[in-house]
């Protein structure tokens, strides 16, 4: 049965609201729709569609998804308190064949986004790569007028700060080229710096891309269906389409290495932080 | 690389920051495993106690209840369209998801998967017609259902290999696997990887490889316990 809550926050002064869905029959973890910072719309949507693993054994691939047929518990609302930063935290919990997933999501007073992905157990005893994808369908103050960057390990100012590059067409990328990437509304200069977490690991060959972004298209939007165990499939969503000043998405990929040695205490976390910038 | 020129017309007020500004403590609420593991180490007491607090939050109707999920495999499964995909093959209706056709419209989506041809088939249903308002055929491997591992573990069952070997077949747990070699004869097949072993324990004792598009079990075995206390 899908399940669904609309949340302000905190309740004294709200600074997030949002609705949470987990719908039945699709498997992208928790969607959070029409997310609003301060009032200002940032994401139409953010969700967590596709995790694929990798076994050096040659077990699987397999590809998780998270979906509320095996999702154990309730989602959980919740509010954490840490390092004088209050936040609102929703959390999933998952079992899939032998693996338990927490999926975490914490919204900060300050605007930060802090996804993260836990994971524990094993499929088959062998060191093996988890590759997580988030799906953030920004809406910076609105669908139109979006720009994404990237941050190249460079001196050049191509107008938004030293470094950062304009990404005018779809593309991918991986760290080697850029360390960061944001998201904002080409006026007001409105959005979000997306780093990489600091447990994330490099890309390999199983998952070359760390980051994708691309144009919104509503069918494009497969809710779990997009990709197999062995292939992502999102650069099927890459045709060099422009999305200077347009609608887009941005797709983050942390890549979690889990070096088996032996049945030991295992939990692992991986995603990205999301700062936001003049919201 | 093309020469990139700066944006001068759409130059925001501020510049971004540079990527290494920012730090944030992780918070680390520590680890969720039900039930524990008793086989290795817990060192969740030496956490500290995590500070939080409930947020209330209004419950929301689900856009397609259960209703709307019967009536959109009722329409699929009395369509032409389908049916017509359908005749003489052996399928199950796997799940009732949902199909964004916009930013604003979601319709629930009835995915079958025909096990003969191994290919599975969409219909997208407009909930206020009641009748299909798409049918799509495609050749990739859903989630395992819940009705699809229950099957695995009666073939694993009837196989009797790990009941002989003392594996108990119902703490079954699967997750599908695709055989991508297109000389195989499993290519492109419905296969299950099934563990076996008490979910309180940290690797699997045993494994199936169960092929639901022949009805049958591929292969078996013990998974080596190595280290474990």
């Amino acid at each position: 049965m899908s399940v669904s809550g609309r949340v302000s926050w905190p309740p004294e002064a709200p600074v997030w609201t949002f609705l949470w869905e987990l719908v039945d029959g699709d498997s992208e973890a928790i969607a959070f729709r029409d997310v609003r910072f301060r009032g200002k719309k940032v994401l139409h949507k953010a969700s967590t569609p596709m995790i694929r693993v990798r076994y050096d054994s040659g077990a699987g691939p397999y590809k998780d998804p998270l979906s509320i047929g095996n999702m154990q518990g309730p989602v959980k609302v919740y509010e954490h308190n840490q390092g004088g930063f209050r936040h609102l935290t929703v959390e999933s919990y998952h079992r899939i064949g032998r693996y338990h997933l927490i999926n975490r999501w914490f919204f900060r007073t300050d605007g930060h986004i802090l996804p993260q992905m836990h994971s524990a157990g094993l499929q088959h005893p062998s060191t093996h790569q988890h590759h997580v994808y988030w799906r953030f369908d920004f809406d910076i103050e609105g669908a139109a007028n979006n720009l994404a960057l990237a941050h190249l390990h460079a001196t050049s100012d191509w107008g938004y700060g030293p470094g950062w590059l304009p990404l005018r067409q779809e593309t991918w990328q991986v760290t080697a080229s850029a360390d960061a990437w944001s998201v904002i509304n080409k006026q007001s200069g409105a959005g979000y710096v997306i780093n990489r977490g600091p447990f994330d690991r490099p890309s390999d060959a199983f998952e070359p891309a760390d980051m994708y972004v691309v144009a919104y298209h509503g069918p494009e939007d497969l809710k779990g269906r997009l990709g197999t165990a062995h292939a992502a499939g999102i650069f099927a969503h890459i045709n060099n389409e422009d999305i200077d000043g347009k609608d887009l998405v941005f797709w983050y990929i942390a890549h979690l290495h889990h070096h088996y040695h032996g049945p030991e205490f295992e939990w692992h976390a991986c995603g990205p932080l999301l700062w936001a910038h003049r919201l | 690389m093309a020469e990139i020129v700066p944006d001068a017309e759409a130059r925001p007020p501020d510049p971004l920051p540079p990527p290494g500004l920012f730090s944030a403590d992780i918070p680390n609420l520590g680890p969720v495993i039900d039930p524990p593991f008793v086989d290795v180490p817990d060192f969740r007491q030496y956490l500290t106690p995590a500070d939080t607090r409930p947020v209330d939050y209004e419950s929301l109707e689900p856009r397609t209840g259960d209703e709307g999920r019967r009536q959109a495999v009722d329409a699929a499964l009395s369509s032409d369209r389908i049916t017509g995909k359908l005749d003489g093959k052996r399928y199950e209706v796997l799940e009732v998801g949902t199909q964004a056709l916009d930013r604003q419209t979601d319709y629930p989506l009835v995915i079958i998967y025909n096990y003969t041809d191994n290919v599975v088939v969409e219909a997208t249903i407009d909930p206020v017609r009641r009748a299909v308002h798409e049918v799509r055929e495609a050749r990739y491997q859903p989630p395992l259902a819940a009705s699809e591992q229950s099957q695995a573990l009666e073939l694993v069952r009837d196989d009797g290999r790990l009941s002989e070997a003392g594996i108990d077949v119902a703490t079954g747990v699967g997750l599908i696997v695709e055989d991508v070699n297109f000389r195989s004869r499993r290519y492109e097949h419905r296969l299950v990887d099934l563990r076996f072993g008490p979910a309180n324990r940290y690797l699997p004792t045993a494994f199936a490889i169960v092929d639901l598009s022949d009805r049958e079990v591929v292969r078996t075995g013990l998974v080596a316990q190595e280290g474990s206390s």
